[in-house]
């Protein structure tokens, strides 16, 4: 790749690092002009940068609120570059992997749940949310339908950790090889094996390392 | 806070929610109804708090707030919902100290969410005006320091209360901070901007994280502190779901967080009756003995 090209990437990356939701509108039609393929620009831009957010946010670096504008510059490229994407036969494949979520039965609380939806997007899965409130038949008949790789629950009190546990119990019991993944604020390591799911995450960026890891030992 | 000057030290009460959820009949989804439609529980656990030694009782009003009702369709009765649970609380406290408590919005405020900053404030003012018979207002789980800064001037459009604000931090590998990266200094410093009359910390990762927060606001203030942590990250055991910081294990703390200057100390999630118990025993022995 010329040099010119690699620039452009190099700072796609760096728009997406500190956040610039203006800019990189700009940059990502440029590298577009510049005969860039719109797969180069998500593998070597995007989520490129989204992958530095990533570990800066495990290093307490950066913060909820640069991570939420980095997600917003990444889906302000996307806008550009996915209908072209879905022309590129090369990455016609929906994203790394497809992730169902939904907030268990009983339980309004989602503020944890959209993120982990951000930034699975922001790292090229498809997601699909079922909400909050979730019962276990609504997860079971979602599951069904949508086929996911992964499906994540989010509970947020002490009551609803029993609702998890069921619903994870009749996930399992109806797929037996689903991967099912548990987070939220009660939620920990010891709870998630407790009740037979397959990975817990502390916040929204583990868990894009916990999908990647999971799908990694999938295939 | 005057009160503050007629005790070395305080004791507020434990945890509310989790307490409802044990006593209240049938599954509920907003603890704050129960105010309306289950109002004795909500009575009994203020009861159960004052029997175990608090001097201070908090009302049940965590998620109070116009915006966060109203994902429960009872944004229409936040003044009543909140009036009520001061009157619960003043019923079971006697003479003693009420807090109204503020919790967060549940919900991300611009340019992070969809909320404004202009709804943010008139939720919080639509609560601050049931909650105007208490003796202070306590924001508490302050996960960003803007969002309190709207709860603190919302209180502050409709009266004159004392307020206390309490933060709850993560802890990182460079300390102490908010989801939203505000460390302790740079609460302390935006607090004292404000006119407030006590700062602390609340709920959190159990009773050793919480200590070593108020021992950094120590250096960094002379306001009041209040601890409310909670008993630990939540386990299941035998299909039960238990708090690992039993009272018996917090006991040897508690003493460190009043010689580290906590005025009040109470407990978050997880904590119960028997925990206050424990509080109040080395309070009794400072206050009287001491």
């Amino acid at each position: 790749m010329d040099k010119s090209k690699s620039e452009i990437l190099d700072q796609i990356s760096e728009l997406i690092i500190t956040g610039n939701y203006k800019l990189i509108v700009e940059i990502t039609q440029k590298a577009l002009d510049n005969d860039l393929s719109s797969d180069e620009i998500l593998n070597s831009g995007l989520l490129k940068g989204m992958e530095i957010v990533g570990i800066k946010f495990r290093d307490g670096l950066i913060f909820l609120p640069e991570v939420l504008m980095s997600a917003r510059a990444f889906k302000a490229a996307m806008n550009i570059i996915e209908p072209l994407l879905i022309k590129d036969t090369k990455s016609n494949k929906s994203g790394i992997g497809k992730v169902l979520l939904g907030t268990v039965k009983g339980d309004i609380h989602d503020i944890g749940k959209n993120l982990v939806g951000i930034m699975l997007k922001g790292n090229g899965f498809n997601v699909v949310d079922i909400g909050v409130d979730t019962s276990t038949e609504k997860f079971i008949d979602a599951v069904d339908k949508e086929c996911p790789d992964i499906v994540g629950l989010s509970a947020m009190l002490t009551t609803t950790m029993i609702s998890m546990q069921k619903t994870v119990q009749a996930l399992k019991e109806k797929f037996q090889n689903k991967i099912i993944i548990v987070g939220g604020a009660p939620v920990s390591q010891s709870f998630a094996d407790e009740i037979g799911a397959n990975g817990y995450a502390k916040n929204a960026i583990e868990a894009v390392e916990l999908c990647k890891k999971l799908l990694a030992i999938k295939n | 806070m005057h009160f503050l000057n007629k005790q070395k030290v305080w004791v507020f009460d434990g945890a509310m929610g989790t307490m409802l959820q044990n006593l209240a009949c049938g599954n509920f989804n907003c603890p704050d109804e129960l105010n309306l439609s289950q109002p004795d529980v909500v009575l009994k656990v203020h009861q159960e708090y004052i029997k175990a030694g608090s001097d201070i009782i908090q009302t049940n009003t965590f998620g109070a707030n116009y915006l966060r009702l109203k994902r429960f369709n009872l944004e229409n009765k936040t003044y009543e919902i909140n009036a009520r649970a001061v009157e619960i609380a003043r019923n079971a406290a006697g003479g003693k100290i009420v807090a109204g408590s503020i919790g967060p919005l549940g919900e991300l405020m611009e340019p992070y969410g969809e909320i404004t900053k202009e709804e943010a404030f008139q939720s919080f003012v639509e609560q601050a005006k049931g909650l105007s018979e208490v003796d202070f207002i306590n924001i508490e789980t302050v996960q960003s320091l803007d969002e309190a800064e709207i709860i603190f001037k919302a209180v502050r459009s409709v009266n004159k209360l004392p307020i206390s604000v309490t933060v709850t931090f993560q802890k990182t590998t460079r300390g102490y901070f908010t989801i939203m990266g505000e460390s302790i200094i740079d609460f302390i410093n935006r607090a004292t901007s404000w006119d407030i009359h006590a700062v602390g910390t609340n709920c959190g990762e159990g009773f050793k994280q919480s200590l070593e927060i108020v021992c950094e606001m120590r250096e960094l203030t002379k306001l009041p502190l209040i601890a409310k942590p909670n008993a630990g990250i939540p386990e299941l055991k035998d299909g039960n779901i238990i708090y690992p910081e039993t009272p018996d294990l917090i006991e040897p703390l508690i003493e460190k967080f009043f010689n580290n200057c906590v005025k009040i100390m109470g407990g978050c999630c997880g904590t119960n009756p028997e925990h206050i118990r424990i509080i109040k025993k080395i309070a009794n022995k400072i206050n009287y003995d001491g």
